[in-house]
Parts: C-alpha cells; sequence; structure tokens
C-alpha cells in the first residue's frame, strides 16, 4: 500500500503551532495546507532526482513504422533500459551512431538502438528507422503524479511518510512570516536528507 | 511490490517454491545474461530490484517464497505493543519527547535533541544487531548504517547552549594542592 501524503499533513499541523487541523485551514494563516503539498511534491520530486525510489516500466510510448524520434514521458527524469517490443534497444550516443553509420537518419530496419541525445531534449531517437510498430517499453525512473489536496498517494513504503512531513515543516518555517524559524528549517532539512539517504541506499542512486 | 505486500520496504531473498533461490542481479549483469530478459518465460533464476516498488525477474515462470524488510505494525491502541524488544521501548518515549517539542523551536527544542540522540544511539545499536543475522542468514540486503551517517547536523541545531540533561564531570571534590 502506498503512503499518503494526507496523513503527513494531519500530522504535522501541531508541530507548526496550530491548534488544530481546522485551525491550518482558516483564512489567513500564516501557511496553508495547499503550500504543504506544494513542498512536499517539491520533495518527491527531490527524491525521483537524487534516488532510484520511482523505477517503473513505462508502456506509454507506441512507435509507428517510418517514425524515428518520440517525446519521451514528462514525468520521465531517466532511462535505464528499452525494448521495442521484446526486441532490447541498445542505447548509443549521437556520435556513435553518426561514426557507425554516416547516414544514419536515412537508414531504415528492424531498430536495435535508440539514442538520448540525437534529437531535442526529452526525446528517444530509435535506429535503424523502424519498419514496424509496437510498444517502447521503457525501465525508466519517473516523477510521481502531483502531490495535492486529493490526489496525494505517493509509490513508497510507509516508513517513507515522514520524509514528506519533514520536508513540509522545512519549507513552511522557511517562508518569510512571523513564525519563521530557521533553525527548525535547518533541522527538519537535515531529517529529510536522512530519509534521502536512506533512500538511496535501499533503492539506488539517482540522476 | 506495494500492491502486493502492503508493509513492503525491500527485498531480502527470493526462492522458488523447489526451495532453489533466486539470486540477486543487477541490471547490467542481467542485460549481458540476455538482453530481452523481460520477456524470459522459463523458470525465475534472477531478480533485479528497482525502486521502492519494482522487482524485475528473469524468468517468469513458477511460484515465488519473497523473505521481505516490512513496515512494523502502526502503534493505534494503548494496548499495542511496540515490536521492538522490550529494552528498546524506553526509546520510543524519547523520540515521542523530541518529537512534541519540535513546534517550540530555538534552545527550547534544543532541549530535546538530547532525547533525539538516544533513540539514534538505540537505533544503531539494534540495527548492528539485524545487519549481523542478515549476513548470518545470507540475505541479499542489510539495514542502513547510521554509524556512517554524519549525524552532526541532526544534533547541532545550535552547538552554543547546552542540552538540558548534560551531566557534570567528576566526582564533585576539589582536588588538594
Amino acid at each position: 500500500m502506498s503512503l499518503d501524503v494526507a496523513n503527513s499533513i494531519a500530522d504535522i499541523w501541531f508541530r507548526l503551532g496550530f491548534i488544530s487541523a481546522a485551525d491550518l485551514d482558516d483564512s489567513g494563516t500564516w501557511v496553508t495546507s495547499t503550500e504543504l503539498y506544494e513542498w512536499a511534491d517539491e520533495a518527491a520530486q527531490k527524491l525521483a532526482y537524487a534516488t532510484g525510489a520511482f523505477i517503473t516500466l513505462d508502456m506509454s510510448i507506441t512507435v509507428s513504422s517510418g517514425t524515428a524520434a518520440y517525446t519521451l514521458p514528462a514525468a520521465n527524469v531517466f532511462t535505464l533500459a528499452a525494448w521495442l517490443g521484446s526486441n532490447p534497444l541498445r542505447f548509443t550516443p549521437v556520435r556513435e551512431l553518426q561514426a557507425l553509420d554516416a547516414t544514419w537518419p536515412a537508414t531504415s530496419g528492424a531498430s536495435t538502438r535508440a539514442s538520448l541525445d540525437a534529437g531535442s531534449v526529452g526525446t528517444i531517437t530509435l535506429y535503424p528507422n523502424p519498419t514496424s510498430g509496437g510498444t517502447l517499453n521503457q525501465l525508466a525512473e519517473e516523477y510521481p503524479s502531483m502531490i495535492a489536496d486529493g490526489s496525494s498517494t505517493v509509490a513508497l513504503p510507509s516508513v517513507f511518510q515522514d520524509y514528506f512531513s519533514y520536508a513540509a515543516m522545512a519549507g513552511a518555517r522557511l517562508k518569510e512570516s512571523d513564525a519563521r524559524m530557521e533553525d527548525m528549517a535547518q533541522h527538519f532539512e537535515e531529517r529529510a536528507a536522512l530519509y534521502l539517504a536512506i533512500a538511496d541506499y535501499l533503492y539506488g542512486i539517482g540522476a | 511490490m506495494l500492491g502486493v505486500f502492503s508493509d513492503w520496504i525491500t527485498v531480502l531473498r527470493i526462492s522458488l517454491s523447489t526451495g532453489a533461490q533466486v539470486r540477486m542481479s543487477t541490471l547490467a549483469q542481467l542485460s549481458a545474461i540476455d538482453p530481452a530478459w523481460p520477456f524470459n518465460s522459463g523458470a525465475s533464476a534472477r531478480y533485479v530490484g528497482l525502486g521502492a516498488d519494482l522487482i524485475g525477474l528473469y524468468g517468469t515462470s513458477g511460484t515465488l517464497t519473497v523473505v521481505y524488510a516490512r513496515a512494523p505494525v502502526a502503534l493505534v491502541d494503548d494496548t499495542d505493543v511496540p515490536e521492538i524488544p522490550a529494552e528498546y521501548h524506553p526509546l520510543l518515549v524519547s523520540y515521542g519527547i523530541y518529537r512534541c517539542r519540535q513546534g517550540e523551536g530555538s534552545s527550547e527544542f534544543q532541549k530535546a535533541l538530547s532525547y533525539f540522540s538516544d533513540f539514534l544511539d538505540g537505533a544503531q545499536v539494534y540495527a548492528t544487531y539485524v545487519r549481523s543475522r542478515n549476513r548470518g542468514t545470507l540475505y541479499d540486503h542489510v539495514p542502513f548504517e547510521l554509524e556512517a551517517y554524519d549525524r552532526s547536523k541532526l544534533l547541532g541545531a545550535r552547538p552554543g547552549l547546552m542540552p538540558d540533561r548534560a551531566q557534570p564531570k567528576g566526582d564533585g571534590t576539589v582536588p588538594e594542592k
């Protein structure tokens, strides 16, 4: 079962000096639950970059015959491996494609290679230009869906719940307001950093 | 894996129903063995951990027995008992005090950091025991090495202040001259 950042928000209002959850949601408070969700979302993105916690099998790209370049999903951080259908694609920098085949953009056939720098940033280019379509299967690190009120589940073990609590509290205590506490924010950031180190240890390094 | 085991943290060992171990591998190793490894339908022979929620299997047939590190059962009711040994239970109280005082800030919070330090010390001791046990059992993973983590920034928010539980040094007598 994935963790729910809503549990973190419900868990931190007293540590931010509010007397109840309803008090946090009153108008005119120095921090809002929307902002807390935003800081948690930033923390999730940081986790996606800094560790390999969010690796997924992405099958969202359908390859068409005669089209070599495809836009990667917006959430893509990095791709570890790819297959066109069940045929493996070997990642190859564009300079090696050039060395391999001077007219590589015009070469057609069954795709055997993929390049992440042959096209613009955020695209994947297949070589040779495929003569048959299929699903592009990618093992890729991807951002989790945006965390907000009502869509706050993250595919992480529940033991990482406090990572989001501390990230949200760090953001709150660094916000310019009468309740700003830089020393507390520093401590909360260090607590979040400890969770990052644990995720790095358990799930591997990121980008 | 979180959809299968709701309390999942990480894999420790995978074996087939016959008892044969499914060996842990890296992605590079699997790609070297068989570039089309995800599509191999033979008996599971190797696995690779991929992130917090995904396991890749080389060979997809067979029933698997999975040993994994799990999250502790949540403490909800007054009568709930922590799953860790009783000698560590007081450290949960220490952590609770530290946590309750997080709203205060500054020098008041500094006083609570010694409780957090005690908790981390206990966690480190128990993790060392679990790590030795996991190594003895030949599990594929061992706990995070807390002792290798630089705690100075965690516990030194205001280094100039005296913690409230600092003990005086010496026996209290003045040596004769």
